[in-house]
């Protein structure tokens, strides 16, 4: 078959119908990651512009622009909105978007889940705004701590949408957690061992096993929260024989892993990102591998160090303390591996080098503070400042918004097809790291100067005043420059030069098809030899006999998940609106629980159950096999 | 000495002193706080100095040897794998071990304890006889002394302990979670409804040293403030047995309507004054309001004009709070109410 009588045969099997309906229906991981991205930024501005208004409250003592209730309403969105709804799904996106670019396969390993996933992480995140804008917001930060989240003092449906929206959430990201799991194991380009893997999908993969673990504990303690608020049962109220540690424990068994879910990938980006503009492999890569499945694993034994003021025995704060140390240990060994690899490499200064770099410059920072607050004794004194306040921004933003910055001036011509502007890419960078080190590190000092953290204002004769101007000042500088990369992104859409296939000249598989990728992306699933597919002298489109073409219908290949030898092909699904649908249904269904509509809550259980066997009603394949 | 070596060495004391302000975990007046307090120098110093050298080696490695996107290295060039073991591994294993050790050598010489943990020698000593209870409640704390029979008094927010001596404390929540923290004597320990936990603290020498809630409590979780009085023991002897007494009785025709007012307002579903009908529990002890320096968990001077502002209007001045408006006194009913406070001494 000649190369073009197979492209339009593909082209005709895998497009997505430029129509409202095929936009609704898309099951194209591209279209969806896309979307992720997009959603998440705009989370991202949201919280960031709660953040900027608590900044005005905070710039003077005894500040009075806002109620001490709307300042803890604030609070509180603005981390649940970062945590929950920007930082790990704006991952997502990029994995969405790059894992099946990454592992040469045409689509994820369920794209119709992958659908679902991404509505219903949209409509969860639409659940938990309709709080504020219905004057219910909850208020008791995104860690909620029993009992003050209870009806007594936290009356009002504020803290159901907390609890309800988190849940629905939950569904989102584990099914996005098992659908990166099947796509790297078993969707694999023949050839790409788990030993050839990019080391972004040893990111994504481990973090995917850590939400199988840690989403589960968060999910129960919402239901139990719901069913002490609303339905009179006890689990975490000490009258009826409860703990409110319990709420802590179930709490943090989930949250400390989640900060490797949304750190862990986003260092994935960055040992992609580094070694292409140093031109070289990475030094190092089984142990950055290593380093990072053994952070997901130890991640399960930290948690207890947000919790060392308790009152626990010194043995169980001990074990706590030493897991925390050690974790930081793997980091060490990423950022050295990174370090050594621009030292001996030939680096090249483009925007999204200077924003990788400048993660790992904030993430050392990020990571001592952390260790510093490890140390038990240490820790009574921080714990709860604004110390700990600066040492999470500088491992989120650090850690999380530096490398997404730098991740979409490297991805979005692949995805857009045009090129950012490097010049204007450049202020925006400097802009944002110096606005953040001006607004972030004060917060270190306020803390030790005992600065506590999540109090709306502060007494005059604390002294923490000038520091506080300062940080407003900062945190400013910080929203313009990344006010300047919005733009940067608008007017490259339009003026962009165009980016070709690959840009940068990079090794990976996603570099090889045109930018945007077609449809069906790839006329044939690569082969690989290497771990530097385009740097190798293999030839990945080497297929004499079309073996690899799979033109008959939507087909990928799988592989086995070590080795990645071809055991057979997939068939694909078509497009669907049933998946949104189905998450329309579960948002109606939780936003009826939100306010108690038991009849309408069963209706949509009952909508939710057909759609679900619409779902998996048989259907005729398109294409002949 | 370098240039910027010694602009960085005259910034530092600078940046101490900045440090030093009377909330501050540097402005140590106590064996833990102390202790504490050099640890997290120490750590500071060598964290501070590991982010220079970081930094540096990140932007020597960025200028040294730059290349262009054209040209690659060959997939198999090796080398590095001595940065990773030494830098990554050998080195902050070193000193993390040093580090998690003196954490270790502190957390068991001034423990925290609650009875989430038995095996706890230093602590069990602590538990043994608390002088104090301390119970947090949103957003203002109650304070036990526990001492001799004649000496059993309940008072608020203004929390005196004698100097030079180590000082038991009981900690209990009657609502939700609170943190009792004063930065000059220890670190925070928690305060949860149904658990009860334990702080030792000493001050080494007399003063007033202030702290606040450290675990967000709702509305009025910033202005949750403590103030704790260290005093000589003599003098502490002396302040306990004037805590003791009941109410001061009013003498004067002004205090003797302003008790009158009081008894027949509001107030005394909440507020207690030993010796009178007044018993509420519901808000802090009144018994001895005169002799505070501050009211409303310490947040505004204890003169005429804030107590009257807090009768007439709480709401105000801390929004959220549980003390309601009170609009029924007048003028003069009022003036007679706020004497009749400020004289019980």
């Amino acid at each position: 078959m000649s190369t073009l009588a197979a492209e339009e045969q593909l082209t005709r099997l895998w497009e997505t119908p430029k129509t409202i309906y095929g936009w609704f229906a898309s099951v194209d991981h591209k279209d969806l990651g896309i979307r992720y991205l997009t959603t998440a930024f705009i989370f991202l501005i949201i919280g960031g512009v709660e953040a900027l208004i608590m900044r005005l409250q905070l710039t003077h003592a005894n500040g009075a622009l806002l109620t001490p209730e709307a300042y803890n309403e604030l609070f509180s969105m603005h981390g649940i909105t970062m945590i929950f709804w920007y930082a790990s799904p704006i991952l997502s996106g990029f994995s969405v978007y790059l894992v099946p670019l990454m592992t040469g396969a045409r689509d994820v390993a369920y794209p119709r889940l992958n659908s679902f996933t991404y509505w219903s992480f949209l409509f969860s995140g639409i659940l938990l705004y309709i709080g504020p804008f219905t004057g219910q917001a909850p208020h008791a930060g995104w860690f909620s701590y029993m009992p003050y989240t209870n009806i007594v003092y936290s009356p009002g449906h504020g803290m159901d949408f907390y609890a309800l929206s988190l849940i629905m959430l939950g569904i989102s990201t584990t099914g996005a957690a098992i659908n990166f799991i099947a796509t790297i194991l078993f969707f694999r380009a023949p050839g790409m061992a788990i030993s050839k893997m990019p080391l972004f999908l040893y990111s994504t993969l481990t973090i995917s096993c850590t939400i199988l673990f840690a989403m589960p504990a968060l999910t129960l303690a919402c239901v139990f929260l719901e069913l002490e608020r609303r339905w009179g049962m006890h689990f975490f109220g000490s009258a009826s024989g409860g703990s409110p540690l319990l709420w802590q424990q179930l709490f943090w068994f989930f949250g400390h892993p989640w900060v490797y879910v949304i750190f862990l990938p986003a260092t994935g980006m960055i040992s992609i990102i580094i070694p292409v503009f140093s031109r070289r492999p990475i030094v190092g890569y089984p142990y950055v591998a290593m380093s990072t499945v053994l952070t997901g694993v130890v991640g399960f034994s930290v948690w207890l160090h947000h919790m060392f003021t308790v009152g626990m025995s010194d043995l169980t704060m001990s074990f706590f303390s030493a897991g925390s140390m050690m974790i930081s240990l793997f980091t060490t060994i990423t950022i050295f591996a990174w370090l050594a690899t621009v030292w001996k490499g030939r680096p090249v200064v483009t925007t999204s080098m200077l924003y990788a770099l400048g993660s790992v410059a904030l993430l050392v920072i990020g990571g001592l503070s952390g260790v510093v607050a490890g140390i038990i004794p240490v820790d009574w004194q921080l714990h709860n400042t604004y110390y700990v306040v600066a040492h999470i921004h500088y491992v989120l933003i650090g850690a999380n918004v530096f490398p997404v910055f730098a991740g979409l001036y490297f991805w979005l011509p692949k995805m857009t097809g045009r090129m950012m502007d490097e010049r204007i890419g450049k202020w925006s960078f400097w802009v944002m790291f110096v606005g953040f080190n001006v607004g972030f590190f004060p917060m270190h000092i306020v803390g030790l100067m005992g600065m506590p953290r999540r109090i709306y204002t502060y007494a005059a004769n604390l002294g923490l005043q000038p520091m506080n101007e300062v940080m407003t000042f900062g945190a400013f500088l910080f929203g313009v420059g990344m006010l300047i990369s919005i733009v940067n992104l608008f007017y490259s859409l339009r003026h962009g030069e165009l980016a070709g296939n690959n840009p940068w000249n990079a090794d990976g598989l996603e570099w090889a098809m045109s930018s945007p990728p077609p449809d069906y992306e790839v006329v044939r699933i690569p082969a690989v030899a290497t771990r530097h597919p385009l740097w190798d002298t293999f030839d990945e489109d080497e297929d004499p006999g079309d073996l690899r073409v799979l033109s008959q219908a939507r087909l990928c290949i799988t592989s086995n998940m070590l080795d990645a030898v071809p055991q057979a092909a997939a068939t694909m699904p078509n497009l669907s609106l049933v998946p949104m649908f189905l998450a329309l249904a579960l948002f109606v269904f939780f936003l009826a629980l939100v306010y108690q509509w038991m009849w309408v809550c069963l209706a949509a259980l009952i909508l939710t159950f057909l759609l679900g066997c619409t779902w998996l009603w048989p259907r005729p394949i398109k294409g002949h096999l | 000495m370098g240039r910027a070596a010694k602009f960085v060495a005259s910034l530092l004391p600078l940046f101490l002193a900045g440090c030093a302000t009377v909330q501050s975990t540097s402005n140590a007046h106590g064996p833990a706080a102390h202790s504490i307090a050099r640890l997290s120098s120490a750590l500071t110093i060598t964290f501070v100095i590991t982010i220079l050298i970081m930094w540096a080696l990140l932007a020597i490695a960025l200028k040294k040897n730059r290349g262009s996107l054209k040209e690659h290295m060959p997939i198999d060039v090796g080398g590095g794998q001595a940065w990773v073991a030494i830098g990554g591994i050998a080195i902050p294993f070193l000193v993390l071990s040093v580090f998690f050790f003196l954490g270790l050598d502190l957390l068991t010489t001034f423990p925290i304890h609650g009875d989430h943990g038995a095996m706890n020698m230093g602590a069990a000593a602590a538990k043994s006889k608390p002088d104090i209870l301390i119970i947090g409640h949103q957003w203002w704390w109650e304070v036990h002394y526990l001492g001799a029979a004649n000496q059993q008094v309940i008072t608020a927010n203004e929390i005196h302990i004698p100097a030079h001596r180590p000082v038991n404390i009981e900690l209990r929540s009657a609502d939700v979670i609170h943190s009792f923290w004063v930065p000059s004597l220890h670190g925070k320990v928690d305060l949860i409804p149904g658990d009860v936990n334990f702080i030792r603290i000493e001050a080494s020498q007399p003063g007033d040293y202030v702290g606040q809630c450290a675990e967000y409590c709702g509305s009025q979780h910033a202005n949750m403030h403590i103030l704790l009085v260290a005093q000589e023991p003599a003098a502490f002897n002396q302040w306990l047995a004037n805590q003791a007494r009941p109410g001061v009785e009013p003498t004067n025709p002004e205090t003797m309507q302003g008790q009158q007012a009081f008894l027949d307002g509001p107030c005394t579903k909440c507020h207690t004054v030993r010796g009178t009908a007044a018993a509420g529990r519901f808000g802090p002890d009144l018994t001895h309001i005169g002799s505070r320096k501050e009211i409303g968990a310490d947040s505004f001077p204890n003169n005429d004009g804030y107590l009257e502002g807090w009768i007439t209007n709480a709401q105000s001045l801390k929004p959220g709070c549980k003390m309601p408006k009170i609009t029924q006194y007048n003028g003069t009913q009022l003036r007679s109410l706020v004497a009749y406070l400020r004289q019980l001494q």
